[in-house]
């Protein structure tokens, strides 16, 4: 079996005193793809913002490993660094800052050497295609004026940038056109292709069609109340989460 | 020179506005000469010191008192008024002593009542008895009989409610002595000074550690004290933990022989205290209400401001609200409405002084018929209120082109750790939502009627049922007056 | 005469605020520079003579809002400060220039032009130099001015006043970019009139100096005319910068937006005060307004009044400020990305001023004001690389 990129022990994670993740335990091994699925509620976006670091969080006991390090008091920013990417849900505006200045600011302060210029905006132009972007897309203000698609298509462009060893990605196909889905979708294997480990959190299912689904979890309340594979996803999608909530 | 056109606004308004030239003017006058105003104002025949000792004497105050008010007095004269906000020139303020001589004013009958106001007594259905008590004759009974009950109410869990007359006599003189116009200090403005060598009347509640007042403290009742109502000073004390609802006592319209009022209100609320504080205030509308009223806020307390503002011609009025001790909290809602001949300038004050503390204000002004409306206040928080935030918030609708409404809300902010928000927006009633209603068998002067209580919706939620729907009735009325 | 009140706020307020005005020291001798720049104007361009101080207030008088009507329009306020052409900075900075003799240039623009006309300005230790400058666009016209203001190391004063007069249906950009050295004191009057249809864009870049004091005043007179105003500026250590801008509507559907993208480090003070004011038969006129302040200095001071004043219904008005730091929302995206505090605070410093050098229609000034806070963040780091 292979390394656990990510392992989560007994997390313990909480609002301003009050607790949503009552010790919960996830490993994931490198290069796996794992979906985690649960209720409104059930504390999936909680788990995404833990594992990167939000502030807005705090964790009363349990601890995160990644890669072999233990990350659980980490700063965001380094986290970062070491290789963990947060899609986001709603990803915040900045008018005057391009995206392509973004992300060259990002590379750097993730490698501490200067971007090579060409090499970069070759690689920017690559991933415009490989997705199916128009390229005007990086000269254009950070997420400004983005519709939802775009928006959720620049967090995958962001994702394919800056290579990281885990991405978690939140809800992300929710509320998207088909056109969007196709570019998350693609953009989604591309990454699982070169090697990288995906949680992805959900409700629907739409992106997973495509995906091979290594493990599939059931978040109620806090808690993992059931992991499967790749199948569980049908059931529940047949079944709801009824029988987990009432057990 | 400009352009001549047809339909030019200067043109068309200096018809409308002909009658204000000669106001503007000297305004503008006055302002060239500030440097060498200092005389302008002064009061050379007005408030004597005889006076003042006089009242001091009627009122059968402790010696102190009378050193406070003839302290006050001498500021008084030092001081000028001010040379921003709407004009006071009608206020006679040569000849002040007529407004604050003592025994004047309530001995009115219901037949020197004004025309408007017995009209709005009409429509607003307001009884016959307390339409006479209102008008200051007869019902003293009814009165005291309400407030005998509140009191009976309250004293059983310790809290004293009472005059400050007899506060300042009885029992809690030193604790009288030890916050009075201490938070309001005479030397604040012009009119405190007037406040403090004039005072007479008002209300004193003391709640003790824990103490929760269920039911609001109310002080209409009492107004019809012999001299009361111009000048009262109302003095509360929350302690530690205690949680009280007071509300001042306009809930109906009063009606004033002199035309001048300077109250003050002093709020202490102490550590993890609540104390919410609710005015609807309809003077009559030949007022000059030039109202002073300050809370301050030890750690963890909490002021809530709810404020209407129906009456008077001209309003100063602007609830400071000082957050001293940490984690303090404090709210201002605010709805005025300035109808024909009426100036209103309303707002509110924020002093953020402990850390993390938050201050929230939400104001809704409306204009109509020639009145001038305007929104004032002022958000200051200074360096060692870490983690501190305020939100500012405030609307203002004018129903037509002949009014004024003004917003003019300042910030001065020293510390770095601190989040501010402001969002201000003007507007009208929009012509989809009346044709909406209207297309509902609405007629459209009662939609307009809802629009604007909508709008002013923020404070009436806040307030006790019968104060609201009397809001309500308030702002049917004025959208009904020409 | 040592000091001049400048920026009066529309509406007073408490004297104890210190809002009601600024106070500009002006006495260090400021005195008229000769300012014509007749050469290499493009065609359509034309320089129309020297305004002495009587002419030029003859200009104003013909060309501004009648002196004693204006008074009355302005309702219930005692008006401090009357000018027949209404400015941000108000009337004692129409008298300072008249005091120092300094003649006003007028130019005339008749015809479009497709290039931007760019005047650079370069001061050096020891200026101290007011200028004086009316544009008058004709009818119809399509016209950019770029002012750029630098200069090298040392101490001096600069004072810029601009009048803008815009015919009918003109469009015309305004471009003000200041990078003068931190021992200056600027400041930059501006009064503009727009008659129907005209459109002004008016963007001021305040990078550098000591004291600044900023005014600007844009009355849209005309009926269907547009204003779109960006005032971008970075605070330092101790500077100091005070500005009133003021959007006047009286024509009909007139449509004026002003954003304000500031940034305070250090203890830089910063004083503002912002007025949509909107004028009695302006009817469907819309003004929008938007104050964006990035606080990063513990000791720096913010004041602001951002007023709206209605005279009349039917008008929309919006006014917005937000001032703190960067918000936790922000950093926590920028540091998920792997960007840590301190570098997340520059970029959001660089974005506020480029989005509106982003605007600036020629890029050798782009890219100056890309160097100069490259330059800037350098100092900051004591920074050795050969980038600087």
């Amino acid at each position: 079996m292979a390394e656990n990129i990510l392992k989560i022990e007994g997390l313990h994670a909480g609002i301003e005193g009050e607790e949503i993740l009552h010790g919960l335990d996830l490993s994931i091994a490198a290069g796996e793809t794992h979906v985690l699925m649960g209720p409104n509620g059930a504390g999936k976006s909680t788990l995404g913002n833990v594992i990167m670091g939000s502030p807005v969080y705090n964790v009363s006991a349990g601890s995160v490993t990644f890669d072999g390090e233990d990350i659980t008091h980490d700063a965001v920013d380094s986290r970062a660094k070491k290789g963990i990417f947060l899609s986001f849900q709603n990803p915040l505006e900045v008018p005057g800052l391009s995206m392509e200045a973004f992300l060259r600011n990002a590379i750097r302060e993730r490698t501490g050497k200067p971007v090579k210029v060409f090499a970069f905006k070759k690689k920017i132009e690559e991933t415009c295609k490989l997705l199916e972007m128009d390229p005007s897309y990086v000269d254009r203000d950070l997420n400004v004026g983005f519709s939802g698609g775009e928006k959720k298509k620049a967090e995958i462009f962001q994702l394919l940038i800056l290579e990281p060893k885990l991405a978690i990605l939140d809800e992300t196909d929710s509320g998207l056109d088909v056109d969007a889905v196709r570019t998350v979708s693609k953009g989604v294997d591309i990454f699982k292709q070169r090697g990288g480990s995906l949680l992805i959190i959900t409700h629907s299912t739409r992106i997973l069609d495509a995906l091979s689904v290594d493990k599939t979890h059931v978040l109620v309340n806090g808690r993992i109340v059931k992991s499967g594979d790749a199948g569980l996803v049908d059931e529940i999608n047949t079944d709801g989460f009824a029988k987990y909530i009432e057990g | 020179m400009a352009e001549a056109r047809k339909d030019s606004p200067i043109d068309i308004a200096e018809d409308r506005k002909g009658e204000l030239l000669a106001d503007v003017e000297r305004g503008l006058y006055d302002f060239r000469e500030e440097e060498n105003d200092e005389d302008f104002y002064k009061v050379d025949e007005g408030l004597t010191e005889d006076i003042v000792r006089r009242i001091s004497e009627e009122k059968h105050d402790p010696g102190w008192m009378l050193d406070f008010r003839l302290k006050s007095l001498k500021i008084y004269n030092e001081l000028k008024v001010p040379d921003w906000g709407p004009p006071i020139d009608g206020l006679d303020m040569k000849h002040i002593v007529t407004y604050v001589k003592p025994k004047t004013g309530m001995k009115g009958s219901w037949d020197e009542v004004p025309e408007d106001i017995k009209n709005a007594f009409e429509k607003l259905g307001i009884p016959q008895a307390e339409r006479e008590a209102l008008a200051g004759v007869g019902a003293q009974y009814d009165s005291e009989l309400v407030y005998h009950n509140v009191r009976k109410d309250v004293e059983a869990q310790g809290v004293v409610y009472t005059d400050m007359e007899s506060a300042l006599t009885g029992e809690y003189e030193e604790m009288v002595r030890s916050h009075f116009m201490k938070l309001v200090p005479p030397t604040d403005h012009k009119f405190a000074a007037l406040h403090g060598a004039v005072w007479s009347g008002g209300s004193f509640v003391y709640a003790p550690p824990g103490a929760k007042v269920e039911i609001p403290l109310q002080s209409y009742f009492r107004l019809n004290a012999p001299g009361a109502g111009q000048f009262e000073h109302t003095l509360i004390i929350i302690d530690e933990g205690a949680d009280v609802h007071f509300i001042e006592g306009c809930s109906a319209p009063k009606y004033n022989v002199a035309n001048l009022h300077a109250g003050c209100v002093e709020l202490f609320v102490g550590k993890n205290a609540h104390l919410r504080y609710s005015t609807i205030e309809n003077w009559s509308k030949n007022m000059y209400n030039l109202n002073t009223k300050r809370a301050i806020c030890e750690e963890g307390g909490t002021i809530e401001w709810i404020s209407g503002s129906f009456g008077s011609h001209v309003s100063y009025l602007y609830p400071t609200s000082v957050l001293k001790g940490d984690h303090s909290h404090a709210e201002f809602t605010g709805v005025t409405f300035a109808g024909k001949g009426q100036n209103l300038d309303t707002g509110a004050k924020m002093i953020h002084l402990g850390k993390n503390t938050s201050s929230f204000i939400d104001t809704k002004s409306i204009c109509k018929s020639g009145g001038i409306s305007t929104y004032r206040s002022s958000v200051e928080i200074r360096r060692q209120a870490e983690g501190s935030k305020a939100s500012i918030n405030c609307g203002s609708l004018m129903l037509d082109s002949v009014s004024r409404s003004d917003t003019v809300p300042a910030m001065d902010i020293r510390t770095d750790k601190a989040d501010v928000g402001h969002e201000a927006k003007i507007g009208r009633i929009s012509d989809e939502a009346v044709f909406y209603m209207m297309s509902r068998g609405v007629s459209e002067a009662e939609a307009r009627a809802m629009i604007v209580s909508g709008f002013a919706n923020p404070v009436s939620k806040e307030l006790p049922l019968e104060y609201a729907a009397e809001m309500n009735n308030l702002i049917k009325l004025e959208m009904e007056m020409g | 005469m040592s000091e001049i009140r400048v920026n009066p706020l529309s509406v007073l307020t408490w004297n104890q605020l210190d809002l009601n005005h600024a106070k500009m020291d002006v006495s260090d001798g400021l005195k008229a520079e000769s300012g014509i720049r007749d050469n290499n104007l493009p065609e359509g361009v034309s320089f129309k003579g020297m305004l002495d101080p009587g002419a030029y207030e003859e200009w104003l008088k013909d060309n501004g809002i009648e002196y004693v009507k204006e008074a009355v329009v302005a309702g219930k306020y005692p008006m401090p400060d009357v000018q027949a052409f209404p400015t941000g900075m108000g009337a004692e900075v129409d008298k300072l220039f008249k005091d120092r003799d300094v003649p006003a240039v007028l130019y005339e623009v008749s015809r479009s032009i497709e290039r931007p006309l760019r005047f650079d300005y370069f001061y050096s230790d020891g200026d101290a130099i007011l200028e004086n400058m009316i544009v008058h666009v004709r009818r119809g016209c399509e016209f950019t001015l770029i002012l750029n203001i630098s200069g090298e190391s040392g101490s001096g004063s600069v004072g810029h006043s601009l009048k803008l007069l815009l015919e009918e249906d003109v469009k015309c950009t305004i471009i003000r970019l200041q990078m003068l050295p931190p021992g200056f004191m600027y400041f930059e009057d501006a009064g503009a009139r727009l008659k129907d249809r005209a459109r002004l864009k008016y963007i001021s870049l305040q990078l550098g100096s000591l004291k600044n004091y900023l005014g600007a005043c844009f009355d849209q007179w005309g009926c269907e005319s547009e204003l779109w105003a960006g005032l971008g500026y970075i605070g330092l250590k101790d500077s100091f910068l005070d500005y009133n801008y003021v959007d006047t509507f009286r024509g009909k559907k007139s449509v004026g937006v002003m954003r304000f993208n500031g940034v305070l480090m250090d203890n830089a003070t910063k004083v503002s005060r912002e007025t949509l004011d909107f004028r009695q038969y302006c009817t469907g006129a819309d003004g929008d307004e938007e104050e964006d302040l990035l606080v990063l200095g513990e000791d720096a001071v913010n004041k602001a009044n951002p007023m709206i004043l209605g005279e009349e219904e039917d008008v929309s008005g919006r006014h917005a400020v937000s001032v703190g730091r960067l918000s936790q929302d922000m950093l926590f995206y920028m540091q998920s990305r792997g960007i840590d505090e301190v570098k997340a605070q520059e970029l959001m410093v660089r974005s506020r001023i480029m989005h509106l050098a982003s605007q600036i229609p020629d890029d050798e000034l782009k890219k100056a004001v890309e160097r100069y806070l490259d330059r800037l963040y350098c100092d900051r780091e004591n920074c050795v690389a050969p980038c600087c």
